[in-house]
């Protein structure tokens, strides 16, 4: 078996190729890679500033893993940033539990300050529970809309300036995707990988954004973390699994696609959201584009 | 020859187990392996044999598509390590 050199270092044997570009790298260069990509997207979405807080969203998949490690590489030498992982229980009885262990080893492995908030704490229901209602949306558009409320909350409650994301490259185009096919080109403003600042928001980055979600895995085996084993019993509703079925597909057959597709939805964003078209939500005071809510909107349909 | 299997991920939970040995006939390649595993794993034939999923499929710590991809010869006593790309939730 012939192993070529890697292309990056030109003396250690590559162990990756990267098909969309052409490189083939060792485990050593392919990590150095992937926190250059991480720090090229910061910078040039301007993610951050010195000196932020950055409350980090860890739910102990490989993708945020991976943001948690590489951000503390990035921001733990020199920039003087100060990081909080912070990770939402659902209430997923057999599918959380074993992520929150995986969580908490790896804040305590890179010595980072861990919070963890929980739907029922915050909402008064689980996922379980909501998931048995009767109701007009898959899971998933309740557990995305709540988790983004927890996950904001929490960040606002730590004092951090940014709520930083695993989502990765494959999310990005998905989204895009998702957002054509169901006409709702208003949500690509969502995509923005630096984010905006709005009041009541933490202002969220995606340092991931150009990372392809199998690098994820990749660093994730590399670096030895640990794997979660359970899926999450309510994945299959999502229409996302669609998305990703065809750009994997297009990804495949031409090498380059989801770049391709995250790139072209940028263009699309807005340069800005206006703070004027921002109303507070009449139930529960948080704000929101319309006079109710989406978190309260979901919420009533329990009745 | 014996090849050592080792799953990762989701597909611990699949399997059912963490690694397994698979004994093959001399000269097979990954794909001779994944056709093998399926058979005796019905329940892993879908998330193996679908090349969208794009699982990671190292053969002694390297990857095959770095290689020769599913066409990569195994020899006896191979480690072949099977990450999951696509996990749900």
């Amino acid at each position: 078996m012939i192993i070529p050199t890697c292309t990056k270092c030109h003396s250690r044997p590559s162990i990756y190729h990267r098909t969309y570009s052409g490189e083939r790298l060792c485990p050593t260069c392919f990590k150095a890679s992937l926190k250059e990509r991480a720090q090229t997207a910061i910078n040039r979405f301007e993610m951050l500033d010195h000196w932020s807080r950055i409350a980090v969203a860890v739910s102990g998949g490989k993708d945020s893993l991976t943001l948690l490690y590489l951000l503390k590489e990035i921001e733990g030498g020199t920039h003087g940033s100060e990081l909080i992982a912070v990770t939402v229980d659902e209430g997923i009885s057999g599918y959380r539990n074993e992520a929150l262990g995986i969580v908490e080893r790896a804040c305590r492995i890179v010595d980072v300050e861990w919070r963890l908030v929980s739907f029922h704490d915050l909402f008064g229901y689980t996922m379980d529970k909501i998931a048995s209602w009767d109701r007009s949306l898959g899971a998933c558009s309740f557990c995305g809309v709540l988790r983004r409320r927890a996950l904001n909350e929490a960040a606002k409650q730590l004092g951090a300036d940014r709520l930083a994301t695993g989502h990765t490259l494959d999310d990005m185009a998905q989204s895009a995707l998702l957002n054509l096919l169901r006409g709702d080109t208003g949500k690509m403003t969502s995509l923005s990988p630096g984010g905006f600042t709005n009041p009541g928001f933490v202002r969220r980055i995606k340092p991931l954004c150009e990372v392809p979600e199998r690098e994820t895995a990749l660093y994730a085996y590399l670096q030895g973390f640990e794997l979660q084993s359970t899926a999450c019993p309510y994945a299959g509703e999502a229409m996302r699994g669609d998305a990703r079925i065809f750009l994997n597909q297009m990804e495949a057959k031409r090498p380059g696609t989801l770049f391709t597709a995250f790139n072209t939805a940028l263009k699309l964003i807005p340069n800005a959201v206006s703070s004027e078209s921002m109303k507070i939500c009449h139930l529960c005071g948080e704000p929101s584009t319309e006079t109710t809510c989406r978190v309260c909107q979901l919420l009533s349909e329990k009745n | 020859m014996l090849v050592r299997v080792r799953f990762l991920g989701s597909l611990r939970a699949i399997a059912g187990v963490k690694e397994l040995e698979v004994k093959l006939p001399e000269r097979s390649d990954i794909s001779d392996l994944l056709h093998l595993l399926s058979l005796d794993h019905p329940e892993l034939c879908a998330v193996l044999t679908d090349p969208l999923l794009g699982n990671l499929i190292f053969v002694g710590g390297v990857e095959v598509s770095n290689i020769e991809g599913v066409g990569t010869q195994l020899i006896d006593d191979s480690e072949v390590v099977i990450v999951p790309v696509t996990h749900g939730g």
